[in-house]
């Protein structure tokens, strides 16, 4: 049989949290159990006793990356080698695992799709705090602010607290006055539009247009029903903030527990 | 397996900070000519008057804002993040830099740029012996 197997697969730098940590590592090669220092902090690559403990493996992640154009992610591709070690050496890798207490990645099915998604995920985090919506095709990437991007317009961000929602659009330029809000059990409408520069203005007096304008409606579902007659909003320097309490029955009640 | 560490190398001490490691926005303009002068519209959401900063010099016309956000007790679903603002311009000298005028409504600026006295075009009076 074959002593080594190797598989190919997307992976980025399984314990890193952020996209420079993970590019870091594609450039270098990377054991298994150990740590490494990264900035100020370190890091340790998990090391476990593989799905089968007959083989043992070992990663390795050679200088290659591979820019995705569809999905926008830089990938790299890692090697795994799976070596055989044999019943003895399996048992000793085993008790040694229990030891070391990562019995959790002993005998559970490794699932390559999970890890794929968590790096999906990450790499998705970083990039969002960067304002930059690597979904979208490169050449279609607009600035994030509104203006001329084909996406859902006003950008929400939603919050919590214990007693009520907390919807922030980001709507510069509306007329107040056009601005029509409402909510159905969990669905927030928001209708409104955004001031356009007035129609006197001919195309060819413009030097730069950058900003958008017109009619936009945009509908979300928050997590719980709210209570619709005592909703309020306010718009302050562009940003509407809408407050939505939460409906009495989607608050959590404490339940105490009598002993007999 | 015994965990090792690379010996990890002392970082030398960093020199005094000579930039401004904040992150700055592109508020999107436009700018168009009107009867007397140009007008320039800024999107700037989330900054309020006494926050916002405009300056020309040497030419040079600078917006920047800086935004603030309503803090979320607890975020759920995060689609932007404001951070400042900052543009520039270089103007030319075909505009008036004393007269320029600005006011803030709803997160938007607008400029009024006055053309200055020379670049007018000026009517010359023909007089028929």
């Amino acid at each position: 049989m074959n002593r080594y197997m190797t598989t190919y697969f997307a992976n980025a730098l399984l314990q890193a949290n952020n996209v420079s940590k993970a590019l870091c590592c594609i450039l270098k090669q990377y054991r298994p159990g150990m740590k490494y220092p990264f900035g100020n902090t370190s890091v340790i690559i998990p090391s476990s006793v593989s799905a089968n403990p007959l083989f043992s493996h070992r990663l390795s992640i050679p200088r290659r990356m591979h820019f995705d154009f569809g999905t926008g992610l830089v990938l790299s591709f890692a090697k795994v080698e799976m070596v055989w070690i044999g019943p003895k050496k399996a048992c000793n890798a085993v008790h040694l695992a229990r030891q070391k207490e990562e019995l959790d990645m002993t005998y559970s099915t490794w699932n390559l799709f999970r890890e794929m998604e968590s790096l999906r995920r990450e790499v998705e985090r970083a990039f969002e705090q960067t304002g930059y919506d690597w979904r979208r095709p490169a050449f279609a990437r607009a600035a994030f602010l509104p203006g001329n991007s084909a996406r859902a317009y006003p950008l929400m961000n939603l919050s919590e607290d214990k007693d009520h929602l907390y919807v922030e659009a980001l709507a510069p330029g509306v007329d107040p006055a056009t601005l029509d809000i409402s909510v159905l059990r969990d669905t927030l409408t928001v209708t409104g539009e955004k001031q356009a520069i007035s129609e006197d203005i001919k195309p060819e007096a413009f030097h730069r247009n950058e900003r958008g304008a017109g009619k936009f409606t945009r509908a979300i579902t928050l997590p719980v029903e709210v209570d619709g007659n005592k909703v309020t909003a306010q718009y302050t320097n562009g940003l509407l903030l809408i407050t939505l309490p939460k409906a009495e029955a989607a608050k959590p009640k404490q339940i105490s527990v009598k002993v007999a | 397996m015994k965990e090792t560490t690379v010996p990890q190398q002392q970082q030398p001490t960093a020199p005094a900070e000579t930039r401004d490691e904040s992150r700055t926005l592109t508020p999107p303009v436009d700018i168009f000519d009107v009867e007397d002068g140009l007008a320039v519209i800024v999107d700037m959401p989330g900054v309020g008057k006494e926050d916002l900063d405009i300056r020309v010099e040497n030419d040079v016309l600078t917006l920047s804002g800086k935004a603030e956000q309503a803090l979320p007790e607890t975020a759920i679903y995060t689609e932007f993040q404001l951070a400042n603002f900052f543009r520039q311009f270089q103007l030319s000298d075909r505009v008036d830099q004393e007269k320029i005028r600005a006011e803030a409504k709803n997160g938007v600026l607008t400029l009024h740029l006055p053309k200055a006295e020379k670049a007018k075009p000026k009517k010359i009076a023909v007089q028929v012996k």
